[in-house]
């Protein structure tokens, strides 16, 4: 698969066990429910979660992408990668150093 | 095609039915017990997780099932009462159903226990739906029919973890509660458990004699490679009998805080949030999840709005009658729980740190849900309320549960087994 890099050289993928749950306020975040690894977060931010689905039905996962081929405003950009490395910080995203973004 | 659980045409036998309101009446008792509570708060009176939780989620994060009443224990402080197996437990073809019924709504997890959970008849085809359904799985249990061949099996379901109950870290204090003999038993299901390279916790229910335990507790679960996980005592089931005996004082609960604070990695279950109120916000949900980040189904059906919460007048609904979605949507008990007002704690000007208390804790104790938490930890002397919220440029992002069930944390928390 082609992966688009973050314009820093990096790329931000969603977990693939991380369960995510749309609610009235925006929704749910949950990773495997073990004791010692286990999170939850409420995010109230219906577009952040509507771009964490379709980073995963969509692009396998890959956020980066997801937001370059869907997010046109650079303010809007700029405001969900903060809020991405949020994530990261909790637990529920990796963040992956692009070796090569050439395409085969 | 998903089948959801449906079992209608079995209504209640005997005179018990007589006495229940239908399906969709709310019982006087609660209906009263509500409107003392007062106003709903609005939304912009709430802070913390109550931001999120008002009004319900669509499904539960974890929904605590206590599959049976059958057990080998008499512990004195099971919230259930467990011993005999009920006559209408759900058979394993309803079970089944409910597993589907509840990944179809997409809950998170699932806490299973009772009773013992391992007396259950179809408890491993239950547990491997589960796994086909992607649902994570807690297995509360007393640990004694832990064998390694069991062990063994239950390591291909994962997720699943495990929560051994020991109430004690000696035999005498243990025992004194669970039954005697129940410390080595339960050390020997440790044991196999963590042969298997299992995820486990040791559940330990916070009582009076325990508390002076906890380092020793602490030392037991290390042992095994397990997390301790320290849950506060509800005088709910058997245990409204030895409630007032074995609760921990206040001194005790000052201190536990702080012990909590030199032992970071100790779980609680979100069951220790009423003392938040000493000013120190515990990590967790920050209030009660009962009947918005989480559910009971009991034995029978019967589904209540938290494993503490048994009560009759407090019945949300009957898997029997309706299905698991009608009762989690349309409940009263449940629309009426998710807008208690403050009662009694309204001005407290650490309101916001507890959000006030437990309710089923206060039912069981005061027959009402306006008064104070029985084991409020003010003493008149307010402080500032703590900021609970991280904004982000995008929106807040609260972590309200550091899941060791939801809960739950577990929003959902079980004891006995």
């Amino acid at each position: 698969m082609t992966m688009t890099a973050h314009p820093a050289g990096y790329r931000y993928r969603l977990l693939p066990e991380v369960k995510i749950r749309r609610e009235a306020f925006g929704g749910i975040l949950y990773k495997y429910g073990c004791a010692d690894r286990g999170a939850l977060s409420f995010i109230n931010s219906r577009s952040l979660v509507e771009l964490l689905l379709i980073a995963r039905e969509q692009f396998a996962g890959d956020l980066s992408t997801a937001i370059e081929e869907r997010v046109s405003s650079a303010a809007s950009k700029a405001r969900l990668y903060t809020a991405l490395d949020e994530l990261v910080r909790r637990g529920y995203v990796a963040i992956e150093a692009v070796t090569t973004t050439t395409a085969e | 095609m998903t089948q959801f659980v449906q079992f209608l045409g079995r209504g209640r036998s005997g005179a018990k039915s007589c006495e229940r309101p239908g399906p969709l009446a709310l019982h006087p008792l609660a209906r009263a017990a509500f409107a003392e509570t007062g106003k709903p708060l609005s939304p912009a009176q709430v802070s913390g997780s109550q931001r999120f939780l008002l009004g319900g989620l669509s499904a539960p994060i974890t929904v605590t099932w206590e599959i049976t009443a059958a057990c080998n224990l008499r512990c004195v402080h099971c919230l259930s009462s467990s011993g005999k197996r009920r006559p209408r437990e759900l058979t394993t073809d309803q079970a089944l159903a409910l597993v589907d019924e509840l990944a179809e709504m997409q809950v998170f997890q699932i806490h299973f226990g009772g009773g013992e959970p391992f007396l259950y008849p179809g408890i491993w085809r239950v547990l491997e739906r589960c796994r086909e359904r992607d649902l994570v799985m807690c297995v509360s249990t007393n640990g004694t029919l832990i064998t390694s061949e069991r062990a063994r099996r239950l390591a291909a379901l994962e997720p699943i973890y495990f929560q051994v109950s020991l109430d004690g870290a000696t035999p005498e204090t243990n025992d004194r509660i669970r039954g005697q003999g129940a410390f080595q038993r339960a050390l020997r299901g440790l044991e196999r458990l963590a042969a298997a390279n299992l995820s486990l916790t040791v559940n330990s229910v916070l009582t009076r004699y325990s508390f002076p335990e906890l380092d020793r507790l602490y030392a037991i679960a290390r042992n095994f490679n397990a997390k301790l996980r320290v849950t506060r005592l509800r005088p709910s089931g058997r245990g409204r009998a030895v409630w007032a005996e074995l609760h921990p004082t206040r001194e005790q609960y000052r201190d536990f805080v702080a012990w909590l604070r030199e032992h970071p990695d100790v779980l609680t279950a979100d069951s220790f949030f009423h003392l938040n109120a000493f000013g120190e916000r515990l990590a967790g949900l920050d209030m009660c999840g009962a009947a918005t980040a989480t559910c009971c189904i009991c034995p029978e059906g019967e589904v209540y709005p938290c494993a503490f919460f048994q009560a009759p007048e407090f019945e949300a609904g009957n898997l029997h009658e309706q299905s698991f979605r009608e009762i989690w949507q349309r409940s009263p008990v449940f629309a009426f729980y998710r807008q208690m007002g403050a009662g009694a704690c309204s001005g407290c000007l650490r309101y916001d740190l507890c959000h006030g208390g437990c309710p089923a804790t206060k039912w069981f104790v005061l027959q009402s849900l306006q008064g104070r938490d029985p084991e409020c930890v003010l003493a008149d002397s307010p402080t500032h309320p703590l900021a609970a919220k991280q904004e982000t440029p995008y929106g807040a992002i609260t972590a309200a549960v550091r899941c060791s069930s939801v809960t739950s944390q577990d929003g959902a928390c079980q004891e006995e087994a």
